[in-house]
Parts: C-alpha cells; structure tokens; sequence
C-alpha cells in the first residue's frame, strides 16, 4: 500500500484557491441540507416528547375513568389498585364551570384535587392551594390576574331540584401553575376537592377521574395491562398521552414522510459533491495519472477517494450540528421564529434528536455519498492509465 | 537476459497496434526504439513500463514476467523497478521539486533519508541544487527536466524508459539530455530505453530497433 501521505494528496487538491471555494461551498450546501433534515425531525420529536412531558406533568403515568361515570375514592378503591408496581394514586373530581373575568366569560375545566397526592402523582406543585384556586399561566395573561385577585366562577347545580340554576362562587387567586401545554394552562383551574365536592353537595370522596404513578415508566403497558385484566368492570386505563395519542401518531407518519421527502434536499447537495468530485478529477486529472505512473495503486488511490468523500461527509454532519443548535437557539429566542402555541397545542418547542435520528439522518447521507463516491469511481477505472497520460500529456 | 520480450500484442478497438513483437536486451545494454508517429513504440514503451497490459505476449523484466501481475503488484513493481522520464517534464506545482523528486520514495513507502541522499547527490550531477526548495513554476524548461529525470532515477531503477525525452529540446540541449541519462544509467546500473523518431539520436545508442506497422522491421 502507498505511503503518501493523505496530508499530500489534500494538498496536490487544494491547491488552487477555486478547489478550496469549492470545497467549502459544498461542505455548506452538504451540511446545510443535513440540518435542515435534522431541525425537522427535530422539531417533530421535540413535540413528541415535549408534549408527552407535558402531559406527564398534569396526567401522572396513568389516567383511569369509572365505565359508570362516578366511583368513590374509597378503600374498596385502594383494594383495587393495590398492585406493586403502583408508587401512589389519586382521584380528582372534574367538572366544566365559567370562569366570569373583565366582563367576560370563559369555559373552564375546574379540577378538585388533594393537592398533596396530586403533587406526588404528576409532579406539578400545587403547594400554594388554600380554600381558593389555582389558574394556568395563559388565563392569567388573558384576564391579567394576580395572586391574591377574585375570580368568579360559575358552575351547574349538582341537586335536582336546582336543575337549571347556577352556582356563582367567588374565589382568591392562589396561585399560577403551568403545564406547558397551551390549552390546558389556558383552561385547567385547580382547587381542594373537598371543597369541590361541598360546592356541588356531592358526597365526600365521589370522584370521576383517577391518576395513577408507577414505579417504573419502562413497564406502563404492562402495568395497564395488569390493571385492565383486573379492573376491566369498572375501570377503563389509558397512558397519560392518549388525549392526544392521534396527534401523536400523526406527527409519528408525519416525521417519517417528511424525512423520506427531504431527500430531495440531500439529492441537491449532493449534485453539488459530485460537482465538486468532476472538477477535482478533470483539473487534477494530470496529478493522478502522474501519481499512478508512479506507482500510486489503483487500490490506494480508491482508499484517498472515499477518505475524501469522507472527510466532505463527516465536516458537513459536523456544521450541520453545529446549524441545528444555532436553529434551536433562534426559535427558542426570536419572537418571530417562536411557534403559535394554540395552534401546536405546546406554549414553547425545542428541537429534540437522539441517537436513532442522528444515524438515521447522517446514515442515509453518508450512504448517498458512498454511491457517488462509488459510480465516480467506477467512471475513473474505466479510463486506462495509459489512456489518461496520453490525453492529459498530449 | 534482462529483459525478454516475446510474441507481444496489442490492439485499441479495431486497430492493431503491436503486432506480435519479440526481441531481447541485456543488463546494462541501451535501445533505441524508432519508427514513425502511430507505428505503436509509445504503446510498447508503456508495456514495457508496466502503464499498459498486453492482449498476448510475455514480458520477462529481470526475471519477473509483468504479464502476470496484478494491480497492485504492478504499480509496486513501476514504483520499484521502472524510471519514467516523460516527454512532458510534468512536475506537480503545489510541491517543492525536492519533494516532486521524492515523489516515488514517499509513493513506495522508502526510507527517506537514503532516497534524499541520492537525490541530493543527483541534484549536484545534474547541477540543479539550487532548484529543489523552489516550486517547479519558479524554474526554467531546461531544469524542469532535469528534475524530472532525477524523479525517474531516485529509487535506482533497474529499468529506465524515456518517451522522446528531447522532444522539445534543441540539438545542444538534447545531446546533454542524453549524455546526462546515459551517464546516470551507468552510474546506476540500469537499462536504458529511449523511444525516439530521431535516427542521430538512435543511431547513438548500442541497441536500436525500428518498429512499422506494430512490428519490428530492423
């Protein structure tokens, strides 16, 4: 094998300043396609998981609803969900209301919660509720409430004998909580159940959603699963993702059509390699033919070729992390770049890639580049040694 | 016997260009190959060299016949055994001229350090000392060549092939050329075979053969 240095061959390339612009040029136009495939599979994942994030903040693992409507938080409950794998649960009472703010009205879902074991099950902190409520951060900025400020909320009668009346109680503002999904800090009002439950002249425990925290996210099918196969009666599970499972499963063929379409993209950039690779190979065509009648092997040079793509492929993928983070930078800083969050459901995106879209994205650029590394190649081979002296020495 | 060339054959397309050629050299013998512009002694120069395979034939070069060699062994056997000096000096302008005549060495994975030393001592034979830090644009035609041959001897070849290597030179130029090959080739114990369509030059050497047609006629 040679021992010319691969320093030396880069050299006899680069040695005209128009090589080294080239080169330049088609490393940016490689990495900048690159990128532009990773902010967008990015992007998409950075909904998945921000979104389920989200969603695990205010739904705990699982959520569970009585096939019957109501259930009672009860020992008879505790029995039922008596399972290893579960850390904690607890029972909310949910109700729809009218939140009477600056003149208008707003329809709210108000959640009567045990503060401290909802805390435990989604982690969101609701240690500031008192006797009042908590409001999402988007109806505060709506209706420009502060802590401590009256909101009045409206609900329907829970006796018959009121059927068609509302309940208008007043309430202090406790505090602000955020979920990180737009409706739901825009429409979600938490308050202590028991009080709830006395508003409405309901009996104390009755319930009509459940949250459950396992020990172990990694088993949540199989935990459902279990508690389905034993509760399949009364209760129906769902992970905490399922109000949104469609959206989901849409971004999920989403991501993968886009991913199949941007191709194209690469294609382009690496029309622009193969520009490169022709110039290259025509005005240096002397220097190779010169370099093999010296005793360059074919074997060897093919071995510079492909560490030449190489080099091209691995500093674009480089420049292409380095274009994604300044992307995720600007959509998380610019106002303009920010994403409408009621119509992405999420109040603030981030572009989000693991391992998987990193090979999966630098994977098929890297296997466009080896079959035109590959097919220039083969046009290189076809043209005899002596072939290519006599045309480029004639 | 160095070099054993029997019933070789070679065609482009339709066109025949050697047609079953045959001859012998002994070590340290010179050959002159004349004929006319077409008559296939550049295509013979290039077998000879290794560049190009044969369709028939058999060449014995110091006891190894090239014929049956591989790629790789062929680009081994050109880096280690055969000097070319091209008609057009051709010197790679983004390297020193010491490094364009260390080309081989550093190609074959030589030890440096002797094959500086030869080029050096070359250099100072072919009085061009003075060129080897420069880059080959920065020297005149006549030193270009001059440094192109010691890029052709620096590993000492066993073979030496020149293609019309005074072609572009005038008379008193092309005398030194020759003298210089010479004289080096003897230094080094090498063959020396020149294609050339000028019969002074030819008629100078120990050996000639006249090829016409892809054949040899004298």
């Amino acid at each position: 094998m040679s021992q010319l240095p691969l320093g030396s061959l880069f050299k006899i390339i680069l040695e005209r300043r128009s090589s080294k612009r080239f080169l330049l040029g088609t490393i940016g136009s490689f990495s900048f396609s690159i990128a532009v495939i990773l902010s967008t599979i990015g992007l998409m994942d950075g909904f998945e998981f921000t979104l389920k994030k989200a969603l695990a903040n205010s739904n705990g693992d699982i959520k569970f609803v009585g096939k019957n409507g109501f259930f009672k938080d009860d020992a008879q409950l505790a029995e039922k969900l008596n399972q290893d794998f579960i850390e904690r649960f607890t029972s909310i009472l949910q109700v729809e209301a009218f939140a009477l703010a600056e003149e208008e009205s707003k329809g709210v879902l108000l959640k009567g919660v045990k503060s401290e074991e909802f805390s435990d099950v989604t982690g969101m902190n609701l240690s500031s509720l008192k006797n009042g409520v908590l409001i999402g951060s988007k109806f505060q900025q709506k209706y420009d409430l502060n802590v401590g400020d009256s909101i009045v909320l409206a609900f329907a009668s829970g006796k018959a004998r009121n059927q068609g009346s509302a309940i208008l109680e007043s309430f202090r503002v406790d505090g602000v909580v955020t979920h990180g999904i737009y409706e739901k800090d825009f429409r979600f009002l938490y308050m202590d159940k028991t009080n709830l439950e006395k508003i409405l002249s309901y009996k104390e425990g009755v319930s009509n959603l459940g949250l459950i925290k396992i020990k172990n996210l990694e088993n949540l099918k199989t935990s459902i699963k279990t508690l389905k196969m034993k509760n399949y009666e009364d209760f129906s599970f769902d992970p905490y993702w399922s109000e949104f499972e469609v959206l989901l499963d849409a971004v999920k063929v989403e991501k993968f059509s886009i991913s199949i379409i941007l191709q194209l993209i690469v294609i382009v950039a690496i029309i622009n390699v193969v520009a490169f690779i022709i110039f290259i190979s025509e005005i240096k065509a002397q220097d190779f033919f010169m370099l093999r009648a010296l005793g360059l092997s074919l074997k060897s040079f093919q071995q510079f070729w492909f560490c030449l793509l190489l080099f091209i492929w691995f500093i674009s993928c480089g420049v292409a992390i380095g274009l994604v983070q300044l992307f995720n930078r600007f959509i998380l800083t610019l106002p303009f770049l920010k994403i409408p969050g009621d119509i992405y459901v999420l109040s603030e995106l981030d572009v989000i890639l693991d391992y998987f879209d990193y090979s999966y994205v630098f994977g098929i650029s890297l296997g466009w580049t080896l079959l035109i590394g590959f097919f220039t190649m083969r046009r290189m081979k076809k043209k005899s040694l002596v072939e290519g002296l006599r045309q480029e020495f004639s | 016997m160095f070099l054993q060339v029997s019933n070789l054959k070679k065609s482009y397309g339709s066109t025949e260009v050697l047609r079953g050629l045959s001859f012998n050299l002994e070590r340290s013998q010179d050959l002159a190959i004349v004929g006319s512009s077409g008559c296939g002694k550049s295509t013979l120069l290039y077998i000879l060299g290794a560049l190009e395979k044969p369709e028939e034939g058999q060449i014995i070069i110091n006891k190894v016949d090239i014929s049956t060699l591989n790629d790789e062994e062929l680009a081994k056997f050109r880096n280690e055994s055969i000097g070319f000096v091209f008609q057009f000096h051709f010197l790679l302008p983004s390297m020193t001229c010491l490094d364009n005549a260390m080309l081989p060495a550093k190609i074959g994975g030589h030890k440096m350090k002797d094959v500086k030393k030869r080029v050096l001592n070359f250099a100072k034979i072919l009085q061009v000392e003075h060129c080897l830090k420069k880059y080959p644009f920065e020297i005149s035609g006549g030193e270009q060549q001059r440094i192109n041959i010691i890029r052709a001897i620096s590993l000492n070849p066993k073979l030496i092939l020149c293609d019309e290597p005074t072609g572009n030179l005038d008379s008193k130029n092309t005398s030194t050329v020759l003298e210089l090959l010479r004289s080096l080739s003897e230094e080094i114990d090498s063959t020396l075979i020149v294609v050339t369509h000028d019969e002074n030059v030819a008629n100078s050497f120990h050996k000639k053969i006249t090829i016409e047609d892809g054949q040899i006629i004298s």
